[in-house]
């Protein structure tokens, strides 16, 4: 077994660090998100606001840490329900397959070669632009991948010997799939979530960059980079701030997932885009 | 070979009905109609814009209207540009979105291929981290940041390029780097994982030990092999483009389908919505089809049902 390489530990510190400022933030800020002082907008660094204010005068480094707090939630809880959807129907297709199969592979196929963008726009529309709207969004159009890659590990996993022996003393079905081969999968499933949480991060800042997502006053990176890019040519640090912490959290998420990867499940090569 | 292709071609249509369907009543469920606006207007003025589109009929007649449209190759006329047919909107602005996305994807595969060798020939050397640590940097880039870096660097710094606007073929340069990277970043990593896979088996060790060139090796034996995994990923890759196009088109103010789409959208502009919607469709069909061809020529162990 490869070792967890250097990279992955600096990263997995690099976000708990990250989430912790993002739980503690009424802590950890001077300022709120929203609290605007309009005697000192469009700084740049300074003692006093660390990475600048913005056109509001609201502090950028505040805006920064509650801006996790949104776009760290709504990845993660994003992954978890996507990865709960792929799941279940991924083992329900794998394990049954025939026609069960078939119908739960053609709609997982339309999923996944359509844009989720296209599919989470329309989803916004309908659901209204808050965080719940765009955490279901988000969800209902991520959990294709997932579902493909636990069909295709449940079709292995059902012609191993133990599956068979479970079936022999008179298992069921349903105690086979969900107690034995499912726990068996946790591996890959990890490695699957690490990948997911960032690109959910990114599907949400996207959204959000096109004025579909989170409205203000809401921070999350997107809005974040969304507002700053309309200064880009005067202001940069509007958005060369939240940019970097939004970088720099999706390249840890990224080196976690590889180093997970290397490390519990070497075989699996996954594809991973847009 | 023929029939399978028959089936595939009726698999698609049914496919796109289904598509369109939906998004049809989808779009219907959106709160919000084409013609309501701040201002009130007479309702006689409401009710004639409304038959003019045809807006006044049961729902159901509506669907049967514009499915039937489509079945013909008319995706009727749009609401917010007066006059103006979708085919013919689609027609106008799908040239520039066409150049932006098959630049990227050739700039991507290129890039992807020659990062992926490098680093898998060189590997575990400074080539190696340099390319590896640039492709997952690719991966990690939201497309508005890489469209950010560059235009602060190459139009607001150094003025080489222009911000925004298609002003002639150097408006393209940018929009194609931010489209293409996320691609080439996500390619040059399947090339060095397939490539350094084949580097370890037998055949290769077998042409070493007979005294075959290393670079020989690379190119003759090795590469073909490894290049499978990227020829299967390009459905994903498309769909990849398409998705990027949205933003690459709003950031840079590109007339393509991309933007008219986002604001179609916004602006419950429905018959653009979905006429785009079914050209994306057939779009991402098409390659996925030929995705599975691909893998059937690239390794015939492979059958296709």
């Amino acid at each position: 077994m490869k070792k967890f390489g250097i990279l992955s530990k600096i990263s997995i510190s690099f976000l708990l660090i990250m989430g912790a400022l993002a739980i503690l933030a009424p802590q950890v800020t001077r300022y709120t998100y929203d609290e605007q002082n309009i005697m000192e907008r469009l700084e740049t660094s300074s003692a006093k606001h660390f990475m600048g204010t913005d056109v509001l005068g609201r502090d950028l480094y505040s805006r920064i840490i509650y801006g996790a707090r949104l776009s760290l939630t709504v990845g993660v809880l994003t992954a978890l329900v996507s990865l709960i959807i792929g799941l279940t129907l991924g083992a329900i297709s794998g394990y049954i397959g025939g026609w069960v199969d078939g119908v739960i592979m053609r709609v997982t196929d339309i999923f996944q070669i359509f844009p989720m963008v296209l599919i989470a726009i329309l989803l916004l529309m309908l659901l209204g632009k808050g965080v719940t709207g765009i955490i279901t969004a988000i969800a209902l159009t991520s959990w294709a991948t997932p579902a493909r890659l636990v069909r295709g590990l449940v079709m292995q996993a059902k012609e191993l010997p133990y599956v068979e022996s479970a079936r022999a003393i008179g298992t069921s079905h349903f105690i086979i799939l969900f107690r034995h081969i499912i726990p068996n999968l946790w591996g890959p499933i990890i490695v699957a979530l690490s990948f997911q949480i960032p690109n959910n991060i990114m599907a949400e800042s996207f959204l959000s960059f096109l004025g579909l997502g989170l409205q203000p006053p809401y921070a999350s990176w997107g809005t974040l980079a969304s507002d700053g890019f309309r200064a880009i040519q005067t202001y940069p640090h509007l958005i060369v701030f939240p940019g970097a912490a939004l970088f720099i959290t999706l390249l840890a998420f990224n080196f976690l997932g590889d180093g997970l990867r290397d490390w519990l499940d070497p075989k699996q090569s996954r594809v991973d885009i847009g | 070979m023929l029939s399978l292709v028959i089936r595939r071609l009726i698999e698609m249509v049914v496919t796109l009905w289904i598509v369109a369907t939906c998004i049809f009543f989808l779009l219907r469920l959106v709160p919000g109609g084409p013609f309501d606006s701040e201002k009130s207007w007479h309702p006689e003025i409401q009710a004639a814009i409304e038959e003019k589109y045809g807006l006044h009929l049961p729902l159901k007649d509506q669907y049967l209207n514009w499915i039937g449209g489509v079945a013909h190759g008319d995706l009727k006329e749009s609401f917010q540009y007066q006059g103006q047919d979708v085919t013919e909107l689609i027609l106008v602005s799908l040239p520039y979105s066409l150049i932006v996305g098959f630049g990227a994807l050739i700039l991507s595969i290129v890039m992807g291929v020659i990062l992926g060798v490098l680093s898998a020939w060189k590997k575990d050397t400074w080539i190696d981290f340099t390319s590896s640590f640039i492709a997952i940097s690719g991966v990690s880039l939201p497309p508005y940041l890489i469209a950010t870096v560059l235009i602060l660097f190459f139009s607001v710094k150094w003025q080489l390029l222009p911000v925004a606007l298609v002003e002639g073929p150097s408006s393209y340069v940018l929009p194609i780097i931010t489209l293409g990277i996320r691609p080439a970043a996500t390619i040059a990593r399947l090339v060095r994982a397939g490539l350094l896979e084949i580097l370890s088996r037998d055949f290769i060790r077998t042409a070493r030990s007979m005294g075959v060139s290393p670079f020989k090796i690379l190119y003759k034996h090795a590469l073909k092999n490894a290049l499978i995994p990227v020829l299967t990923i390009l459905g994903p890759l498309t769909a990849a483009i398409l998705t990027g196009s949205f933003v690459i088109e709003y950031v840079f103010q590109i007339p393509g389908v991309g933007k008219h789409f986002v604001t179609s959208i916004i602006n419950r502009d429905y018959p653009v919505t979905m006429g785009i919607t079914l050209l994306y469709g057939v779009f991402l069909l098409v390659a996925n089809f030929i995705t599975d061809i691909a893998y059937t020529w690239a390794d015939p162990r492979i059958k296709l049902t």
